[in-house]
């Protein structure tokens, strides 16, 4: 046996590296449909063998295959057909299946099932869906092509970090990871997105960005609980079902794309360009960069002045070009099959000196070591990171720099001074500057990962196959933060006091094997039965290593031995879970199908006594048109689905069920010596899993020839005993205790529709629109805890913002400051509330009456969104457009509370006038008494102090919670597929160019960047979108496709 | 078959050796039993921290520091969030209560010994801010919500606290020996942290003058045996980078605008409120570019645009801010204060005055003041009254100069009623004070979101029981 698998290897190997097998007669052909239309990517397989090969643009094929052997033709809406061959021409016709579409997708454990038997929500992206305009980020690439899902983008960070959630937040925990598994071909593989060592607020990467795109064959989403029951505990979020691109039997195909396009930011903020810089409306070439008089008033003064001000946003981000190119090859024959690629990513960001690069490489193949014994496996290969810079940073400095200069003037070229930073006042020696910043501190982060697997499928007997897999993922992620120190030329202005730097190694190791049987059966007539069991083991391991210094001897040598203060801190974890499930599959009559199905997990994370844990689901498919009489014609199939299903859930983290003292008080080391404490958070030892109940229902319809189609679904999901980290009083020894406790509610409906309005020989019009919406609810925290709090944001003085959840309230909601109301009966007031409608209660000294106690002003999460895509063909020329919607939600946007305290927003050009606030004052009567919006002493005498804008606005949280609705045209392509004609000359098979846009038109009220980029790197924090945002990119690509 | 019966095997084995396979999660992360003299690194170096934490925060209650801003809501004694605070100072107890649990485990009697010292300094700032808080139920997660232990009550366990410390400190140490690596504050000098006990006894028991606890003789023989001389003082000389007031200093050069000079103390220093000039006062900050000395009302906030230098703050070399400034806890200056104000309560005023001017000279020499200086100031008729003219008011003024940025302050400036020349009621005060200063901090929000059903209900002007009026 063992030899056997040896020699197998032999052959699989030998197998890549010769593309030419064994010489058999080439068929050659058309396929097309019953109008004689060329149908371009009809799948074509010798029976009973992996060899297969596509049809191309104008329908036709080649492939080599003994004499007497079927070909199956599959296309997607039509019914598969098989010839068997007789000469060297084989032209095929097919026709249309309006009954069913047979559409086939990869369920849990990589599973294909037909899509008809299912008894839940699955959604399909095609690979060249998502390909169709270069991106950077598998998960960027996703947004508004699956219902429920919510995309948090980065912004437009090099490397472009973003999270996705699916049918809303399903854990309390703030630290909870909420986000969908990734798994490819079977293995599941690390999304993280760890900023450590220096990566916050960089727009840092998330590791299923190193998914390359174009080895995409199909991407499947499942969304529900018993969509993903098989998964088990990692999977309780949801699961992105990747399957990469295979060889095929016959012939060797090249592939080469390549693409580049132009990015810049998509949005950035409107500045007034009337008042320079000083304070009080009098001129000074100081620090306060817009509370100044007029430019005109200043020019009189100081006549360098110049005669416009800077948009100091528009001035500083830059334009920027990223090139991609991908090259495959893929064959094989009737004993294997081959796929290999190789592609590389060069991206500069629109902040200076920033950049993301990207190499990979995959190998992949299967091997047909007998009619029942398969030997499958990949690899790939990807080397990823960049320089990266603190978004937070660079935009406060921008808010701070006097728009009367350059911001790119960003250090002194000539005199002593050559070289070092040039800041805006005092002769140019303060004021830092952001560019300047750029070029003397760094962030590289550097990526070496692997990940693939190696598996077989073994065929005992009819009916009974087993199947194993083995997953690896790898990566060592090297960091490297540094800063200039002081050069020591005389009057420098540094941008950091000290130098510094900070080594970061992190390793991740996950680890993955999967056994399944699985028993398929014609029990009779009607009844089909499939039958699965598996065994599925998973290890995690993380280790990290920081050390830092600082004070650099020689100021821009970056290496720890010149520095000072060298502190070092280490994490190591592991977790590892095994789990045991089963699956019954019992289909009648090609109209109902029933499922049902029970996992076990063990888990190392829980106490030895609550380590066990198992959870059911049953899912029921009904076509009910099967059954229906005086069918109309025009309603080509109907099916109801419902399901109930339970997931497990173990704790996420390690370590949770014992305490341990640690040595990493604050502020040690000192003087070399540790510091021992106890850590804040309180281990619970009778932890237990957590378990989410959902059900779920929908419906599939379709019309007319399949040319309408519409899936809803609606859910209901009930997640309970959560493991928390519950706020404890500090007083009892610990800040927080990890324990079960709370609940969480989400239910929502999703709607896709597609529709094809135009279906001509030359001319296709087909319509998809993704609808979904979905409401929160936290239902229970914990006994005596009103409140847990999840994140922060700051604001200018007293403006911060938090997201906090409390006991029927949805999450993402936004607190802070706010104006007072006006209360008849005080008593009326709501205490968590803002009601913003009531009017104003204004001071003795005509302004609003400032409460700094927080109260919820807004929340983050949208009422629905929307996606609408379009796709016009004409020939060989494809147009497709998308507009998206999300809609019902708000941000705080403390880059609009910056500019207000500073003077840079628009608004505050009404900076002279006067005003009467509406409102009453707290005896009840309105509000009469005129105010000055300016500071200092105004035109009626009175002395403003710092003025509305600095001592009112700007310190309330409300001014700047914006409605953060949009509306784009997120993406546009057009697409010209080369006349045949033309490339046979070139040897080419295939070849197309596409121009594309990308966020080429929005429409919102939110005043800062795009609302869609957010600072956080965590899907639970979408709240804030402010200042430490990166700008979205809109970006201008064309891309090239060659296939030969 | 056969095959099949192979992999059902597996699967069992498999199965059975899995409890093995998942006992991995024992974290490697830290250590079950902690190093005591880890601890006592931990825990001395951050109560000295916890120390400035507080002052930073009373330091505007007091007006040593104003803000930039007007309305600043620390200088309008506005409720603040103490949450920083609040969690640090508990933090460091439940640290102070392992290392005196794992001291008595392991016989090091002086490991326990400086624990209880410095639990009673924890809890004695954590009380004087506060009132009642949690005390007998906290720290060892007996419940996540400890109840509270009444203010008064709590003095009695911090002078138990401290004569239980001073106990264990004069016993043998069979345990552990104290190394002076670890002990950030005396070097692993049990005599000196006798005399720190002592100190902090002295300091406690004098809070008690005004209420019918007050025992002068108590406080002078604690005075006793306490400090001899300025080199006794508790105090941080070594930090991890600098000392947090430098940090301040520093971030103000940064822009961060921080550690702004109220008007108040400028003013008593300057010559301005007491006619005086305090030759300490160009040891604190740097005088304007025409030499004056200017300071923030409270309140109100800046002055000008901030291009130009129209106020003084901490600097980076100031005698309290600079990178190894030493960050004091209690000094042999104030115990010549508490000495004075004892002795004049006994009524024995000749003591109290040499006790009063020798605070002064103290400070005076510790801060580095010329020696003819510090004879000019000591003898001028508004400092030398003599001992017959010696009053209360003269102490807590002299005393709240020497006490520059230390939370202590507070506690005088409560006990003395905010009764100095020179104090201003902030522009801007807090309305729901009706003119007066606050006496007390409220609760931090962690406390009302985690442990509202223990809270006292108390409002910012009802006292501490110390605080009689």
């Amino acid at each position: 046996m063992r030899k056997k698998i040896k020699a197998s290897f032999l052959v699989f190997f030998t197998t890549l590296s010769s593309f030419v097998f064994a010489q058999q007669i080439t068929v050659n052909g058309t396929v097309s449909d019953a109008d004689g239309m060329a149908l371009p990517g009809v799948t074509i397989l010798v029976k009973d063998s992996s060899t297969g090969t596509t049809t191309n643009f104008d329908g036709k094929y080649q492939i080599s295959a003994s004499k007497g052997a079927v070909l199956v033709f599959s296309y997607m809406g039509f019914k598969s057909k098989e010839e068997t061959i007789s000469g060297s021409t084989l032209n095929v016709t097919l026709l249309e299946d309006t009954a069913i579409l047979d559409e086939v997708v990869v369920t849990a454990m990589g599973i294909t099932r037909e899509k008809k038997s299912l008894g839940y929500a699955v959604q399909k992206v095609s690979s060249e869906d998502l390909t169709r305009e270069p991106q950077s980020n598998i998960v960027n690439a996703l947004s508004g092509k699956i219902a429920g899902a919510q995309i948090g983008s980065q912004g437009g960070a090099p490397g472009q970090g973003a999270s996705i959630v699916i049918r809303g937040i399903n854990s309390i925990d703030p630290n909870a990871d909420n986000q969908p598994l990734f798994i490819v071909d079977g293995v599941p593989i690390s999304n993280d997105t760890y900023t450590t060592g220096g990566g916050a607020l960089t727009g840092m990467t998330n590791r299923s960005s190193d998914i390359n795109m174009e080895d995409i064959e199909s991407l499947n989403v499942l969304k529900g609980g018993a969509a993903t029951a098989l998964y088990g505990v990692r999977a309780a979020n949801g699961a992105i079902i990747i399957t990469t691109k295979r060889g095929k039997g016959g012939t060797t195909t090249f592939n080469v794309t390549a693409s580049t396009s132009f990015d810049e930011a998509s949005k950035l903020p409107k500045v007034q360009k009337k008042y320079t810089q000083g304070w009080a409306g009098v001129y000074d070439d100081g620090f306060w960069p817009n509370f100044g008089p007029s430019v005109e008033e200043a020019r009189k003064i100081d006549p360098n002045h110049r005669a416009e001000l800077f948009n100091n946003f528009e001035n500083a981000y830059k334009s920027a070009y990223t090139k991609k190119i991908h090259f495959s090859a893929s064959g094989g024959n009737e004993k294997g099959t081959f796929y290999a690629s190789m592609n590389r990513h060069d991206q500069d960001g629109i902040i200076p000196n920033t950049n993301y690069n990207k190499i990979g490489a995959k190998i992949a193949g299967d091997m047909m070591i007998s009619d029942a014994f398969k030997v499958f496996g990949s690899i790939d290969y990807v080397n990823s990171g960049g320089n990266k810079f603190n978004a937070n940073s660079f935009n406060e400095r921008l808010i701070y720099w006097a728009s009367q200069y350059d911001v790119n003037d960003s250090e002194f070229t000539e005199g002593p001074l050559a070289g070092t930073q040039k800041g805006y006042y005092s002769n140019h020696t303060s004021g830092g500057n952001p560019i300047f910043g750029t070029k003397v501190n760094k962030f590289n982060d550097d990526v070496d990962r692997f990940f693939g697997n190696l598996g077989f499928n073994l065929k005992l007997f009819e009916g009974f196959d087993l199947s194993y897999r083995f997953g690896l993922d790898y990566y060592s992620d090297s960091r490297k933060a540094t800063g200039q120190g002081p050069t020591g030329i005389q009057g420098e202005f540094t941008y950091n006091s000290q130098g510094f730097i900070t080594e970061t190694r992190i390793l991740s190791k996950d680890l993955t094997s999967n056994f399944m049987a699985s028993y398929n059966k014609e029990l009779t007539d009607k009844f089909d039965l499939v039958a699965r069991a598996g065994f599925d083991v998973f290890q995690r391991e993380y280790d990290r290593l920081t050390t830092s210094g600082e004070d650099l001897d020689v100021y821009n040598l970056y290496h720890l031995s010149n520095a000072k203060n060298i502190s070092t801190s280490q994490l190591y974890t592991q977790t590892r879970t095994v789990g045991l499930y089963g699956e019954v599959s019992l289909s009648y009559d090609d109209f109902l199908y029933l499922t049902m199905t029970t996992r076990n997990d063990w888990a190392s994370t829980l106490p030895k006594k609550n380590r066990s844990f198992s959870y059911p689901s049953v899912s029921l498919g009904y076509i009910f048109t099967e059954n229906l009489n005086n069918k109309p014609s025009w309603f080509d199939y109907g099916k109801l689905r419902g399901s109930w299903a339970q997931i497990g859930k173990d704790a996420v983290g390690a370590y949770l069920t014992s305490d341990v003292y640690e040595a990493t008080a604050n502020n040690f080391p000192v003087d070399g010596v540790t510091g021992w404490t106890r850590p804040s958070n309180k281990a619970d030892f009778d932890l237990r899993s957590e378990l989410t109940t959902e059900i779920e229902i929908g419906t599939e319809l379709r019309f007319f020839n399949n040319r309408l189609g519409l899936d809803i679904a609606w859910y209901k999901s009930n997640a309970k005993d959560q493991i928390l980290s519950v706020p404890v009083s500090e007083t009892s020894g610990y800040s927080t205790f990890t324990t079960n406790a709370g609940e969480i509610q989400n239910s929502g409906m999703e709607i896709m529709l597609n529709a094809m309005p135009i279906k001509t020989k030359d001319f296709n019009w087909n319509v998809n629109v993704n609808f979904s919406n979905n409401k929160n609810k936290v239902t229970n925290i914990r006994d005596g805890i009103a409140s847990v709090f999840v994140s922060s944001q700051s604001g200018m003085p007293n403006a911060g913002a938090s997201q906090r959840l409390f006991v029927g309230e949805p999450y993402g909601t936004i607190l802070g400051t706010s104006y007072k109301r006006y209360y008849e009966n005080p008593a009326d007031e709501d205490p968590l509330y803002l009601e913003k409608d009531r009017p104003l209660l204004i001071g003795a000294n005509g302004f609003p009456v400032k409460n700094f106690t927080q109260k919820i002003i807004g929340n983050s999460t949208p009422d629905w969104m929307m996606n609408i895509s379009n796709t016009l063909r004409y020939k060989n020329l494809s147009l497709t457009f998308n507009f998206d919607f999300r809609q019902g939600f708000e941000k705080f946007n403390n880059l609009d509370n910056y500019m207000a305290g500073f003077g840079q927003a628009p608004y505050t050009l009404n900076r002279e006038d006067f005003i009467v606030f509406d409102g009453y004052l707290a005896d009840g009567t309105k509000n009469t008494k005129q105010v000055w919006l300016g500071q200092g002493v105004g035109p009626d005498g009175v002395n403003y102090g710092n003025g509305y804008y600095r001592d009112y606005q700007r310190q309330m949280t409300e001014n700047f919670v914006q409605d953060a609705s949009w509306v784009r045209l997120k993406d546009m392509s057009l697409t010209y597929n080369l006349p045949k004609s033309l490339i046979e000359k070139v040897a080419l098979s295939n070849a197309s160019i596409t121009a594309s846009g990308h966020n080429l038109w929005l429409s919102t009220k939110y005043t800062g960047f795009d609302p869609e980029s957010s600072s956080s790197t965590s899907a639970n924090i979408s709240s804030f979108d402010g200042l430490s945002a990166y700008p979205s990119l809109r970006s201008y690509a064309m891309t090239l496709r060659l296939t030969f | 078959m056969k095959k099949f019966s192979i992999v059902y095997i597996a699967m069992i084995f498999i199965f059975f050796s899995c409890d093995k396979y998942l006992d991995i999660n024992d974290n490697p992360n830290g250590a079950i039993s902690p190093p005591i003299a880890g601890l006592l690194s931990n825990v001395t170096y951050n109560s000295a921290i916890n120390v400035y934490r507080v002052g930073y925060t009373t330091s505007y209650f007091v007006q040593y520091n104003a803000s930039p801003n007007s309305g600043g809501s620390s200088d309008t004694h506005q409720r603040i969030n103490t949450d920083g605070i609040w969690t640090n100072i508990y933090n460091i107890s439940g640290d102070i209560s392992d290392l005196i649990k794992f001291g008595k485990e392991q016989e090091s009697n002086h490991y326990v010994g400086i624990g209880k010292i410095l639990m009673a300094l924890n809890m004695g700032m954590v009380v004087d801010l506060y009132g009642d808080v949690p005390y007998s139920q906290a720290f060892n997660f007996e419940t996540i919500t400890p109840q509270y232990d009444k203010d008064v009550d709590m003095y009695d366990r911090i002078i138990s606290l401290l004569n239980e410390g001073i106990n264990d400190l004069e016993r043998d140490n069979e345990g552990v020996a104290l190394k002076s690596s670890n002990d950030f504050i005396h070097r692993g000098n049990v005599r000196a942290w006798i005399k720190t006990a002592y100190a902090l006894k002295a300091r406690y028991l004098n809070h008690l003058s005004k209420t019918d606890k007050d025992d002068v003789s108590a406080i002078l023989d604690a005075v006793n045996q306490s400090y001899a001389s300025n080199s006794d003082d508790a105090q941080l000389t070594t930090f991890k980078t600098r000392n947090p007031w430098n940090q301040v200093a520093l971030n103000n050069d940064n822009l961060e605008l921080d550690g702004w000079l109220s008007s108040n103390i400028i003013n008593a220093m300057n010559g301005e409120t007491y006619g005086v000039f305090d030759p300490r006062l160009p040891h604190i900050t740097r005088p304007l570019p025409d030499g004056s000395f200017v300071g923030t009302p409270n309140g109100a906030g800046r002055k000008g645009s901030g291009s130009i230098q129209e106020e003084t703050y901490l600097t980076q070399d100031g005698y309290y801010s600079s990178i190894n400034s030493p960050l004091t806890i209690i000094t042999y200056s104030e115990l010549k204060f508490i000495e004075a104000e004892a002795y004049l309560r006994a009524g024995n005023d000749n003591e109290a005055y040499i006790a009063y001017l020798e605070g002064i000279r103290a400070n005076m020499e510790k801060i580095g003041v010329d020696d003819s200086e510090i004879n000019d100031y000591v003898n001028n008729p508004a400092i030398a009254v003599g001992q017959s003219n010696i009053t209360n008011k003269l102490i807590f003024k002299e005393k709240y100069v020497a006490m520059f940025l230390n939370p202590e302050s507070w506690v005088d400036v409560r006990r003395n009623d905010y009764n100095y020349d020179g104090f201003i009621i902030p522009n801007g005060l807090n309305s729901d004070l009706g003119g007066k200063f606050s006496r007390r901090f409220d609760y931090p929000d962690t406390e009302q979101q985690r442990n509202s059903d223990n809270l006292p209900s108390l409002t910012l002007l009802d006292r501490i029981f110390w605080d009689v009026p």
